[in-house]
């Protein structure tokens, strides 16, 4: 009797993780695109997943020009003691984005977590003719931010899944590979409120 | 009908006046070759140029920024790059000394920019005119001089502004006109792709700008005219905007938009932007408790696709699904969303701004650039609490 209650409790919990793991939440009305999960360790997941299913998978750019997936970028964070990494796309005159960004600023500053978590603005529509409005960006409300480029906007939109894109967006990935993808249409949480829970619950 | 008669008539002796005292110039190119018809070129009165000028001061957003136009000969290699002196008002100044070269094809680009003060080779934010002028040459910019004042190469080219050749003091230049007006079909010299018409000949000296020497007030053709303000809106040039209703899809003045209210609450949004959608909710609750009575709403939202709106189906859409009325909504370009903001003297510095104007074109509050409506005090004013 002890051993089958045993047996019903190990398969219970099994299939809580498994469900864990492959948690899906609705993304914008589209119930195929995963929004959040947990990595079990394992920062990028499985890396032959669709970007649909594993969102970690999607690349951005840096000012040089290379292409970096997400968790990559967490997994280079984590090597020098990173816990968490917050990507925030945003167009260069979204102004919620830099009340955001301000926001973000503010929550590493006053908790010390500039060296736990890493903020990275990812600028949509970075040309010639909005650089000097990103740079402004930058200086004025992101200043331990670093910037990146999603030069057409794939990525962000690979991120929001189907329907039409709103700004703000961001996905916020721990050293443990869970992630959450926050929309502006999803008041339930703040990109900070986020954060704090990935950091509490990195390695 | 009568004022603007009278308007016309006045910018007509001005002009006259002016291309009297001016006299015969010639226009040299690089290359030592002269224009034709140069006795003929004078600046359009200061209503035609850019909107943004036209109060004759740029408002805040020009305080430390300056204009200047960039011209590149892509044909012959060369670049040209001739800042203006940010001198007010604009419109009178907004003058290029270049030297063009015949043979050469150059794209002409005006742009706005702030500079740093401490270091003015550093540009801190441009802004350039939407949609690139094109190219054009020297023989077409030959042909309008031949044929200004009663045809258009900017028109004709389909560019977005026009370019007129002036003659201001001794230099020769570049002044750069707005085109309100419908494109003119050249009768002579230059065909609708900005090519000469071969065997054309340019009009004689155009009725605008040179009358019959024992008539010397005229009535000119309405080229570029003044929009008449809509009703007893004047928001100094504004409220002949176009505007595109997206509950309708009617093309209409944004000036008919205020529906005889006495104010309007207008919104720059763009469909990418998240929080433009509260102003859907704060409108909405606003109308539900009365404040429509002083005020209307216009919600502009930019058109282009992708990440903006499609067409005002695509706005309507979006504004019924955040539960705000669609004829409330109107499409527009940005080149027009800027310019109901800048001449008003406001600008958008980002998603969302905001204004509450009077219909006399009076800013009563400014929120180009913030979230922060003044809540209570800006909707007392449309409830007529004050």
């Amino acid at each position: 009797m002890m051993k089958r209650i045993l047996g019903l409790s190990l398969l219970s919990l099994m299939m809580a993780c498994g469900a864990a793991a492959t948690k899906e939440i609705n993304r914008n009305g589209n119930d195929n695109v995963l929004g959040m999960g947990q990595g079990n360790g394992s920062i990028c997941g499985d890396t032959s997943q669709d970007v649909s299913q594993n969102p970690r998978l999607i690349p951005i750019q840096q000012l040089s020009g290379s292409n970096y997936k997400m968790c990559d970028i967490m997994k280079s964070h984590h090597s020098s003691g990173g816990k968490a990494t917050i990507f925030q796309f945003t167009s260069s005159d979204c102004l919620g984005c830099r009340d955001e960004a301000r926001e973000i600023t503010d929550f590493i500053n006053n908790n010390n977590l500039s060296a736990q978590v890493k903020h990275y603005v990812v600028f949509v529509d970075n040309t010639p003719q909005t650089a000097a409005t990103i740079a402004s960006f930058m200086s004025t409300y992101a200043p331990i931010g670093m910037q990146m480029d999603d030069l057409n906007g794939a990525s962000a939109e690979k991120l929001y899944g189907p329907g039409d894109i709103e700004f703000p967006l961001a996905m916020i990935i721990n050293n443990n590979g869970d992630f959450r993808v926050k929309k502006y249409s999803d008041k339930s949480q703040t990109v900070t409120g986020i954060t704090q829970s990935l950091v509490s619950s990195a390695k | 009908m009568f004022k603007t008669n009278l308007k016309l008539v006045a910018v007509s002796t001005l002009l006259l006046l002016t291309s009297c005292m001016q006299g015969l110039q010639n226009f040299e190119y690089a290359d030592g070759s002269s224009s034709v018809a140069d006795a003929t070129v004078n600046l359009p009165p200061i209503d035609k140029f850019f909107k943004m000028t036209k109060t004759g001061d740029l408002g805040s957003y020009i305080n430390g920024a300056q204009l200047w136009v960039e011209v590149t000969d892509s044909s012959c290699g060369l670049t040209t790059k001739d800042m203006a002196q940010p001198a007010k008002p604009y419109a009178q100044n907004l003058q290029f000394p270049l030297s063009l070269k015949a043979g050469c094809s150059y794209k002409i680009t005006l742009y706005l920019g702030k500079l740093d003060p401490s270091d003015s080779n550093k540009i801190l934010e441009t802004y350039s005119w939407n949609n690139s002028p094109g190219t054009i040459s020297k023989e077409q910019i030959d042909q309008h001089i031949a044929n200004l004042g009663s045809t258009s190469v900017a028109s004709a080219l389909n560019l977005p502004i026009e370019l007129a050749i002036s003659q201001a003091g001794q230099d020769a230049g570049i002044a750069f006109v707005e085109s309100t007006n419908v494109p003119v079909v050249p009768t002579t010299g230059v065909n609708p792709t900005g090519n000469l018409l071969s065997g054309s000949t340019p009009l004689p000296t155009s009725s605008v700008v040179t009358p019959p020497a024992d008539n010397p007030v005229v009535t000119p053709p309405p080229v570029n005219p003044t929009p008449a303000p809509t009703g007893s809106v004047n928001l100094k040039g504004a409220e002949a905007l176009k505007v595109v209703n997206a509950e309708s899809g009617s093309e209409m003045n944004l000036g008919d938009a205020f529906g005889g209210k006495q104010y309007m609450f207008i919104v720059a949004s763009a469909k990418w932007c998240g929080p433009c959608k509260q102003f859907y909710a704060l409108i909405n609750d606003g109308i539900g408790q009365g404040y429509d009575k002083n005020c209307s709403f216009a919600v502009t939202g930019l058109s282009g696709g992708g990440r903006e709106y499609r067409d005002a189906s695509d706005m309507k859409n979006t504004m019924k699904s955040n539960d705000l009325e669609a004829k409330h909504g109107f499409i527009v370009s940005r080149s027009t969303q800027e310019k109901i903001f800048t001449s008003l003297g406001s600008s958008i510095t980002g998603y969302p701004s905001w204004m509450l104007v009077k219909s006399d074109g009076t800013v009563v509050k400014d929120g180009s650039g913030g979230f922060d409506f003044g809540g209570k005090e800006m909707m007392d004013v449309c409830k007529g609490g004050s």
